[in-house]
């Protein structure tokens, strides 16, 4: 923003701008589109469950169809969108090097929305797969993995074009997930889509999908924002910062491996979800180390915290993920899981990744990332600040709404006499404040979006002056 | 909160490269010790041995073995719990008269017409338990009417001075022989076989027919109640067995009755 500190900070952004500042663009403004399409989907979708006739005529909005397009867009088009204009950027500044043959990245990214809008059309028609959170139609599985290895590239180009001989935790996540996501998709397509496996062992891979798509392609990602805006905004170097790299190293291995706690208690080899359960309580140590890296590190200024919006969104984001890890090890109990199996707890902690943790993180990234790129801040901070406490209330809503509807819907289930319809019923006040939630996101996404637009059509409407002169001025 | 908060959001931040810089800082120089100690680093080693510790207990308890086939958590305790299904004493009974006796008796067990008497319907295998012990234990010769033909053949013995099969073998064979082809004998239980044996192992020479019926003790109507835990278990896991053993410990009354008539 104003007043560089040095000249060569200056020099940066200024070559930053020039080599990719419209792929970047391109990724922010697409990912906006992506979310507030996404959390009209929801609100559709939560309308369904008070109001199973709305919308019910046409057979592309079904609820199948809905959730499944609501699953698409999320991680297809704002996470992955998102993560290509964050990542890339941190990625850059961290390295003191710039993100090269921005028109390539550009022509990837809109291959990658190609992709992911003919996915949702095959949604929309039927075409779509039978397995939660990866259900486009496998004919577009090979244009995202064409577009992601066009883009992916020069994320990790840049990382080994970087001029200082030494990596930061952020560049270690970024990097990692960079590299983790083709592999994780490609196993998922081919076994599940592409040569289909046979019998329980789809369900093993899809329980293994699922995990390593949210464990090892959006959460390193967050965290390496986490690890880059936290000190950055709070002006405190990380608290403890030589344990991040055991912190890097355990979660990577013990996130990656807690997968088949999805599947506890269902006809799979025992020693499957028993070593998950023994992984997923291994996560504690890094939950503890993220802890005192992050929360410690953002609370040392309580003051900044206040004013920083950046800062607010993603401290909120850090408690949310440490909260959803201690979650997840609690889900892993036999005793909690016998209730909590087969009802919207699983929705919620997935939402509680989702949402409150990545989209939190992000939404503070593009809060900062934006008017830096722009040269040119929010007039007034009463929208975005606006935008983070309705995500915050709309999130802890419909977290409440899931987990305590949830375990009432699983104590129920385990009693005999209580009939499935009643059950269904009973949970129909849960529901109404599962769409209040979701609305309520719904109004803070749209928010978000307006905030970032009204910026971008502001430096327009500011430039356009200037930039006659200075074509006047080159053409003189 | 408008220009001040601006003001405020922009002040005080840090720029990448002071990022850098207090990076390679905190690389190059490690946090110094200071008075007392960090808390977490300690207790996160335990709590890191802790973690796995319990971790692969866990996992060797309630792991399934790490079998294609284990789909509980409780698996390993109750797989191991398990005992492989005994077999009935006519089965064992069957397997060892198809391999040994079937040659001369056939797996019919009509004989020989001449040479090696039917097992089928004959008053011998029929009739009492303790004639056919004795001639499975110690053998027989010489002649023997059998269904009113005359057979001179060489019964070999099965006990310890012949082919030294165990008292549940012989039992079997005695079980099978006497209830297979519409024979409808009682069957031969291995405590009783164990009092047989205890009583004629010694013995060297074979059975006559006219020896068979002298001296013979009452025929135990049930299977013997009671019964010895120890030498039932020696039996189940040794190939060897030990006579003395058996000699020593206590029998049914058969044996005390038959040492009180001789």
């Amino acid at each position: 923003m104003s007043q560089p500190s040095t000249e060569s900070s200056y020099d940066i952004r200024y070559e930053l701008k020039s080599s990719i500042n419209k792929a970047a663009f391109y990724f922010i403004i697409s990912a906006i589109t992506w979310l507030t399409l996404s959390s009209l989907f929801a609100v559709i979708g939560g309308i369904k469950f008070i109001n199973p006739d709305f919308l019910s005529a046409y057979e592309g909005f079904t609820f199948g169809r809905i959730q499944a397009m609501l699953n698409s867009t999320l991680i297809m088009g704002w996470c992955s969108n998102a993560i290509f204009a964050v990542a890339f950027w941190i990625m850059a500044r961290l390295s003191s090097t710039s993100i090269k043959h921005g028109g390539i990245l550009l022509i990837a990214g809109v291959i990658w929305n190609i992709a992911l809008t003919l996915g949702l059309i095959g949604i929309f028609i039927g075409d779509l797969t039978a397995f939660a959170w990866m259900e486009f139609p496998s004919y577009t599985s090979g244009i995202f993995l064409l577009a992601y290895t066009l883009i992916a590239v020069w994320g990790i180009v840049a990382y080994f074009n970087k001029e200082n001989d030494y990596s930061y935790a952020s560049q270690w996540y970024i990097l990692g997930g960079l590299l983790w996501f083709p592999w994780i998709f490609v196993i998922g397509q081919f076994f599940l889509n592409w040569f289909p496996v046979r019998g329980v062992l789809q369900s093993i891979i899809h329980a293994w999908y699922i995990n390593n798509i949210f464990y090892l392609w959006l959460c390193p990602i967050a965290l390496g924002a986490c690890y880059y805006f936290i000190p950055k905004l709070s002006s405190t170097p990380i608290r403890s910062y030589h344990m991040s790299a055991l912190a890097f190293w355990s979660f990577v291995l013990f996130a990656s491996w807690s997968g088949m706690s999805y599947l506890i208690g269902a006809p799979v080899p025992v020693w499957l979800t028993t070593t998950s359960i023994v992984f997923a309580i291994a996560l504690v140590i890094p939950a503890l180390i993220f802890y005192v890296n992050l929360i410690g590190t953002a609370f040392v200024n309580p003051n900044q915290l206040k004013n920083k919006l950046a800062l607010k969104f993603i401290t909120f984001g850090s408690v949310a993920f440490i909260v959803h890890l201690f979650i997840k090890m609690v889900l892993t109990f036999s005793s909690i899981d016998s209730v909590a199996h087969f009802t919207m707890i699983y929705e919620a902690h997935h939402w509680q990744l989702i949402y409150g943790f990545f989209s939190m993180i992000f939404f503070g990234a593009f809060y900062y990332l934006v008017p830096t790129l722009l040269n040119h801040s929010f007039k007034s901070y009463f929208l975005p600040n606006l935008n983070f406490l309705l995500s915050a209330l709309g999130i802890i809503i419909l977290l409440i709404a899931l987990y305590v509807g949830g375990w009432q819907q699983g104590t129920q289930y385990n009693t005999a006499e209580i009939s499935f319809l009643e059950i269904a019923n009973n949970l129909t006040l849960w529901m109404q404040l599962k769409l209040a939630g979701l609305i309520i996101l719904f109004i803070a996404n749209v928010l978000f979006a307006f905030n970032l637009s009204t910026l971008l059509l502001c430096k327009l409407l500011d430039a356009l002056p200037n930039f006659s002169n200075d074509k006047l001025n080159q053409n003189t | 909160m408008t220009q001040e908060n601006k003001k405020e959001e922009n002040s005080n931040e840090l720029h990448d490269e002071a990022i850098q810089e207090i990076h390679q800082n905190l690389i190059e120089n490690k946090e110094l010790p200071k008075e007392g100690f960090s808390f977490l680093p300690i207790a996160l080693i335990f709590l890191f041995a802790g973690v796995c510790f319990w971790g692969g207990i866990h996992i060797v308890t309630q792991g399934g073995e790490f079998r294609w086939d284990g789909y509980h958590p409780d698996f390993a305790e109750k797989h191991n719990a398990v005992a492989i299904p005994e077999k009935s004493l006519f089965e064992i009974g069957e397997k060892v008269f198809l391999a040994q006796c079937a040659q001369c008796h056939q797996n019919n067990g009509l004989g020989v017409a001449g040479v090696y008497p039917p097992l089928v319907r004959s008053s011998w295998v029929l009739d009492h338990q303790e004639v056919l012990a004795r001639i499975l234990i110690n053998g027989m010769n010489g002649k023997v009417i059998v269904l009113g033909k005359t057979y001179n053949g060489n019964m070999p013995a099965f006990g310890p001075s012949g082919l030294n099969l165990k008292p549940k073998q012989i039992a079997g064979v005695l079980t099978y022989i006497r209830q297979e082809w519409g024979n409808t004998g009682s069957e031969v239980t291995e405590e009783t076989m164990k009092n047989y044996m205890a009583m004629y192992n010694a013995r060297t020479t074979p059975w006559t027919a006219e020896e068979l019926y002298v001296d013979i003790s009452p025929e135990p109507v049930a299977p013997v109640i009671e019964s010895n835990p120890e030498s039932t278990d020696e039996n189940n896991s040794l190939d060897t067995h030990d006579e003395g053993d058996n000699t020593d410990s206590s029998h049914s009354s058969l044996i005390i009755s038959d040492k009180e008539q001789s």
